[in-house]
């Protein structure tokens, strides 16, 4: 994800989010007000942060084109501002429902209680930075599960199986909701 | 003053208004009735039957009271249903006690003979109210995913309540002190119809289950906690009434030399059946009364894929299957071909270790819905976790399934790739042709509906009375257009959604027909302050931020719901209700 810190209002094109504070751990969504140093070029990739400094516009523009137009080229929707293959964007520019736009939510300049946008480009690692839930299992299998694995134990305590104890933990994690 | 007294209720006196009223049951006819003048209402107060209070919260027993004095049944329910997958604290509420206190208090709800109280807190007190207050009246008595008692209480209700019909216990949360609630029951009771104690850790004598059934010559439904079933002999051939059995187990016979459950004798009346633990070795159990059968549960089974081929060919007229997704694609091929009325299918989830425990071709996909659909077009309910999907699979449930009422789809996320993502076009697909539609359900992952996508859901659904949505949207703008499109939602739970808190709020007040709503997992604010933007009379809202004690990864919960008893007392100190007071 491509964040750049710009001072002017032209806001059609850089869709910005919050500026990014040195400190940003790459789970985080950061917020706060545009800084003083303008040309600072902030980009999350794949788990990690790299910084730059004076990055003039015009090269961060192109930059983000760049992003932008692989992120639409491996998606299959088009890069309109309004869907969001397009890491970028915070959120409707033009959004059908005026009073949005104006909420804190999508303005990049409020700093309190803003968050960010995050558009889910399916092959962006860009998802896990979403509130992405493990499903959760239900109570009843959970036990049933449990039962299971403690008679194949009792039955054969010494069996190498492959549903070793490492594996195990992925049954009694909390994993997606049932319906 | 008679005169005006019967021109105001159109003619109609009182008695012969009590009696057509008494063919009225729905509970949104009832309404209208009770909203055309003071005596139908009064009429209404003194003839309604039965109420339910999908959310205990909502009113207080005082008001109940008042409003419907002479009910026969009520049914009431508190934790929000994600209680049932170990997500809200242990102490978020529910408590029973008040709404018991208030039951058992002399000459109040004087013809209340069933209970059923689903997901709350009870406690052995609070039994006991209920036990001395209504024992000669009581028919039916259901604690339904209830914890905070224990079988001491259950004695109290068995020896005094010797007309009990019904007592449904089912994956409650009982302390187990023995066994003598049951030898009370088989002892007092010769009126039992369906005894459910299934999913409990409850422990119990098969002497007093056999005295049980020789007693209760109705014994229609029984379904008990795990017990090898080799014990239960005697029990299937007292039971000479039995049509639904769950429960029990099967002790693993693979290796033996002689199966001690071949020729197993259950009664010639059996429709119904759940068997625990049963094994490739030990399925021929069910052959012989394969035919007749109409309900299957095989999902605390242990079939491979294979073994579904093989046992499923043999019951043509089942009616309702549950399954784990070891069933395969292939699994639920046979089953397209043989239950050709198959109303109700499940298909939930299993183990995650590849090769180890669950068969390799236990995985459902498009291709087993594909079938499903085809196959069964008298669907009403359809639960499915799949591995993989496309738009195609949920088109033909669109075209197929013309009687779908209650649908559920789960992506699970043991693929990297799903084949086609994502699914707006056959999700708008399934929710135009399936005009019946009341209860939608649908956990994907980001990139598995796009924001237009969300927003077909809401221009589409207009029947659907309760959603569940996972993992769906891209963005706030989703969310918006779902809220816009103004379906009749009356409760939504969202989960692993990346909107934000205020988006959130101003869709609820969007919403022309909500009336309660739980979230987990989105963009919140550390106090909820954004919610800020529903508040509105009647409106309780609870921001529950995760405690102590929870979950490392537990996360945020918002749940709000529409309230005549004001803000509640008893919330736990992690709970901040909206606005504050």
């Amino acid at each position: 994800m491509v964040k750049e810190e710009k001072e002017s209002e032209q806001q059609q094109l850089e869709i910005s989010l919050k500026s990014a504070t040195p400190h940003n751990r790459s789970t985080e969504v950061p917020m706060s007000t545009p800084q003083a140093s303008k040309s600072q070029l902030t980009i999350f990739y794949g788990g990690s942060v790299c910084v730059y400094d004076a990055v003039p516009p015009e090269k961060a523009q192109a930059i983000m084109l760049i992003a932008a137009a692989t992120a639409a080229a491996s998606a299959t929707k088009p890069p309109a501002v309004n869907s969001n293959p397009i890491p970028l964007i915070t959120g409707p520019v033009t959004s059908a429902s005026p009073p949005l736009t104006r909420s804190p939510s999508f303005q990049s300049s409020s700093a309190a209680a803003a968050q960010a946008q995050i558009a889910a480009n399916p092959n962006s690692s860009l998802c896990k930075l979403q509130a992405e839930l493990p499903l959760a299992r239900r109570n009843s299998l959970l036990q049933f599960m449990e039962k299971r694995r403690n008679r194949i134990v009792s039955k054969a305590p010494y069996a190498v199986e492959k549903s070793s104890d490492g594996k195990e933990m992925s049954v009694l994690e909390l994993k997606p909701q049932v319906a | 003053m008679v005169e005006l007294r019967r021109a105001m209720s159109f003619g109609i006196p009182d008695v012969a208004l009590e009696l057509v009223l008494a063919y009225i049951d729905h509970p949104r006819d009832r309404d209208a009735v009770s909203l055309v003048c003071r005596s139908w209402h009064r009429a209404d107060a003194r003839t309604r039957r039965h109420v339910t209070i999908a959310m205990s919260y909502s009113t207080t027993p005082a008001v109940l009271a008042r409003r419907f004095p002479c009910l026969l049944s009520l049914k009431l329910k508190s934790k929000p249903r994600a209680a049932m997958f170990n997500l809200i604290p242990r102490d978020w509420g529910g408590a029973a006690a008040p709404w018991l206190a208030r039951i058992s208090q002399p000459s109040s709800f004087d013809l209340l003979r069933s209970l059923h109280l689903r997901r709350m807190v009870v406690t052995d007190p609070d039994l006991s109210l209920l036990a001395a207050a209504k024992a000669p009246l009581l028919l039916s008595l259901k604690l339904d995913r209830c914890d905070g008692f224990s079988t001491h209480s259950l004695s109290r209700i068995t020896s005094a309540c010797r007309k009990l019909e019904t007592l449904f216990l089912e994956e409650s949360n009982i302390k187990d002190h023995g066994g003598e609630w049951l030898h009370e029951l088989a002892t007092n009771n010769t009126a039992l119809v369906t005894l459910n104690f299934y999913l409990t850790e409850l422990s119990f004598s098969p002497v007093d289950l056999e005295l049980l059934a020789r007693n209760c010559r109705s014994l229609t439904t029984l379904k008990i906690s795990d017990r090898d079933i080799s014990d239960l002999v005697g029990l299937f051939h007292a039971a000479t009434a039995l049509q639904d059995f769950g429960g029990g187990l099967f002790d693993d016979e693979s290796g033996m030399a002689v199966n001690k459950y071949n020729n197993f004798y259950f009664p010639p009346s059996l429709q119904c059946l759940s068997l625990a633990f049963m094994a490739t070795d030990e399925m021929h159990v069910i052959f012989p009364y394969a035919a007749i059968l109409k309900k299957l549960d095989l999902q605390y089974a242990l079939l491979s894929t294979e073994d579904h081929c093989q046992l499923i060919p043999r019951c043509p007229n089942l009616l309702v299957l549950a399954v784990r997704e070891v069933v395969g694609d292939r699994g639920l091929e046979v089953v397209a071909q043989t239950c050709r009325r198959l109303r109700r299918l499940r298909v939930e989830r299993g183990a995650d270790d590849q090769g180890g425990v669950e068969d390799e071709q236990g995985r459902v996909s498009q291709v087993g819905l594909i079938s499903i659909a085809r196959g069964c077009p008298d669907l009403e309910h359809l639960a499915v976790h799949v591995s993989d999907i496309t738009n195609t699979a949920l088109e033909s449930i669109g075209t197929y399934s013309k009687n779908l009422f209650d649908f559920r789809l789960v992506l699970l996320d043991r693929e990297a790739t799903i084949t086609e993502l994502p699914l707006d076009n056959g999700v708008r697909a399934l929710l135009r042709g399936c005009t019946k539609l009341g209860r939608f359900s649908l956990y994907l992952r980001p990139g598995g509906l796009s924001d237009t996508g969300l927003g077909y859901i809401g221009e589409c659904g207009r029947n659907v009375r309760y959603m569940l949505l996972g993992n769906v949207g891209e963005s706030d703008r989703g969310l918006m257009l779902f809220a816009g499109g103004r379906p009749n939602l009356q409760k939504l739970e969202l989960r692993s959604c990346c909107f934000s808190e205020r988006a959130l709020a101003l869709a609820v007040l969007q919403l022309p027909s909500l009336r309660y709503i739980w979230v987990q997992g989105y963009q919140a604010t550390p106090d909820g302050s954004d919610l800020a933007a529903m508040v509105r009379p009647f409106w309780n809202i609870e921001f529950i931020s995760p405690n102590s004690e929870s979950d490392a990864d537990a996360q945020v919960q918002i749940l709000a719901y529409y309230s005549l008893a004001g803000r509640r007392t008893d919330c736990p100190p992690y709970i901040r209700c909206i606005p504050p007071s």
